[in-house]
């Protein structure tokens, strides 16, 4: 500010309506009688006026180019693997588990471990809720059977989006899935887990009145899978995959070949679509087939599996944690 | 298809839907990441690494606002990231000539490359405030949620910063200084001189 004129700071800010009362009217006074302030006041409205008026700014196409090139790769970058698994060496690491009574025995001795610990640094209150949650977690595994829970979402897996949406196959139950398969009910499958669906229907993308995808099944003929109050209809199961869809015993005989353990029962399968850029696959009728881990408790894997089921079928497979160990985690 | 769908499409593991949206905003947030960085290639990178956030993060939309607001908020925090990182604003000049689609309606087409050349000299926080508000048409509200501060934070810095473009304008305004013919290149030079000033 220079010859008793006002600043264009004071201007601007006299415009925001940042300036006290006072200062204000002093201002505005001295606005009215002054040229040279009168023309810095134009300036500052010209200025805005110009901001306003701006428009977008073309990206130039060596950055556009790089952008698309980046996200291209995202969308193959791996949060877990993303070549073709061989079969023998899934089935290698399914056969070498600890028994689940010492995979269980190990999880207590975790879990009494950590209770000292957590106790020792006084953290009292804490210790009781951490541990009083990670003691669910065996009880889940070591439930003889849970049951399955189906979906027929249609919808496309990557590698990428396999580790959260698989899990959310479980996490959905209480989202009005239908369980199949051994007898009881989803409620035993162990708190419920926060399910990553959710966010799609914060986001207001679910239409009102979405219906279920896919048939309804036998056991619950008005059975909603999470995908269909997500996202609304989604595509119908993949031809390919209707067999499995129909028979249970050609589900449970394509599980059984794949883990290679007879009786293998999936916790939750959904009838699906697998693309992969690495391998240029692009939305193939695929099988999701959720087991929990036989290793530990608080993960589940996961096996993409081609309609044919046969020694060249799995397209993908992944170890990913369990919405049912968010409570467990702590011991880990 | 509307953004959220897209945006929906991407976590069901579309693997084309996230290009799809930021193809269609790629122009508005390019433009954001170059006025408030001022600098092309600084809004690549900042550009680039806040597109790679958004399409990993695209899980923490919980829609309480628009699929555009969000994306802006992920370009102009990995933007004042960069800044902050960066220790002095670059003195490239801005090559927008090819660029500056001013609406002639109010100020001129001179009058806008001169703003846009202005705009590199303002801190990173500044340059934010006045694109999110005057350039984006943001609410000060919207502005201050995307920018994590208080309204009235956006509003002095929305001030400060049109208060110095204003003051390079009124001193280039060639009616004003007989002894400068108001030259582009004259004007980028003196900008430049003066950023060690700031």
């Amino acid at each position: 500010m220079s010859a008793g004129h006002l600043s264009f700071d004071e201007l601007a800010e006299l415009a925001e309506g940042l300036l006290a009362p006072r200062q204000a009217r002093d201002a505005e006074a001295h606005l009215d009688s002054c040229e040279e302030c009168g023309a810095r006041a134009s300036a500052l409205a010209a200025t805005t006026n110009a901001l306003r008026g701006l428009g977008p700014v073309a990206m130039p196409p060596e950055v556009g180019t790089r952008l698309d090139r980046v996200l291209a790769r995202a969308s193959e970058a791996p949060t877990g693997e993303t070549v073709v698994p061989d079969l023998s060496q899934v089935r290698q690491r399914r056969r070498m588990p600890p028994p689940w009574t010492l995979a269980a025995a190990a999880a207590v001795i975790v879990v009494a471990s950590v209770s000292t610990i957590l106790a020792t640094r006084g953290g009292g209150h804490h210790a009781t809720s951490e541990t009083a949650g990670s003691i669910e977690a065996p009880l889940v595994a070591t439930t003889p059977r849970q049951p399955m829970v189906t979906t027929e979402s249609g919808r496309v897996y990557t590698p990428s989006t396999l580790p959260s949406l698989a899990p959310s196959l479980l996490g959905g139950a209480s989202l009005g899935q239908s369980p199949t398969g051994a007898a009881g009910t989803v409620t035993g499958s162990g708190g419920a887990a926060p399910a990553p669906l959710q966010p799609h229907q914060d986001a207001g993308v679910a239409p009102p009145a979405a219906k279920a995808a896919g048939r309804p099944t036998a056991q619950n003929p008005t059975a909603q899978s999470p995908y269909a109050q997500a996202f609304g209809p989604a595509a119908a199961v993949p031809a390919p995959l209707r067999r499995y869809a129909d028979s249970q015993k050609a589900l449970l005989a394509c599980a059984a070949f794949i883990t290679d353990t007879p009786g293998a029962a999936p916790v939750a399968v959904d009838y699906a679509r697998w693309s992969n850029p690495t391998t240029h696959t692009r939305r193939a009728p695929a099988l999701i087939l959720v087991f929990q881990d036989v290793h530990a408790t608080d993960e589940l894997d996961v096996y993409v599996v081609a309609p044919s089921c046969d020694d060249r079928s799995l397209l993908n497979y992944q170890v990913v944690s369990s919405p049912a160990a968010a409570t467990a985690s702590p011991t880990r | 298809m509307s953004d959220a769908d897209l945006l929906a499409q991407h976590l069901g593991g579309d693997p084309d839907a996230f290009s799809a949206l930021v193809s269609r905003h790629r122009d508005r947030l390019w433009a954001v990441a170059l006025r408030t960085l001022g600098n092309p290639d600084d809004a690549a990178d900042a550009l680039q690494n806040a597109m790679l956030s958004a399409y990993r993060g695209a899980s923490g939309f919980r829609g309480s606002s628009a699929v555009t607001t969000w994306l802006h908020r992920i370009v102009v925090n990995a933007c004042l990231d960069f800044a902050r990182r960066r220790a002095v604003r670059p003195t490239q000049p801005l090559l927008e000539d090819q660029a500056a689609t001013a609406s002639d309606e109010i100020g001129s087409h001179e009058t806008a490359l001169a703003v846009t050349a202005a705009l590199r000299l303002l801190p990173a926080d500044q340059a934010a405030a006045v694109v999110l508000v005057d350039i984006e048409g943001f609410s000060v509200d919207e502005a201050a949620a995307i920018l994590e501060v208080p309204s009235g934070t956006v509003k002095s810095r929305c001030a400060r910063a049109r208060a110095r473009l204003a003051q390079e304008l009124y001193e280039l305004d060639p009616r004003r200084a007989s002894d400068r013919n108001g030259h582009q290149g004259s004007h980028v030079q003196t900008k430049a001189d003066n950023e060690e000033h700031l």
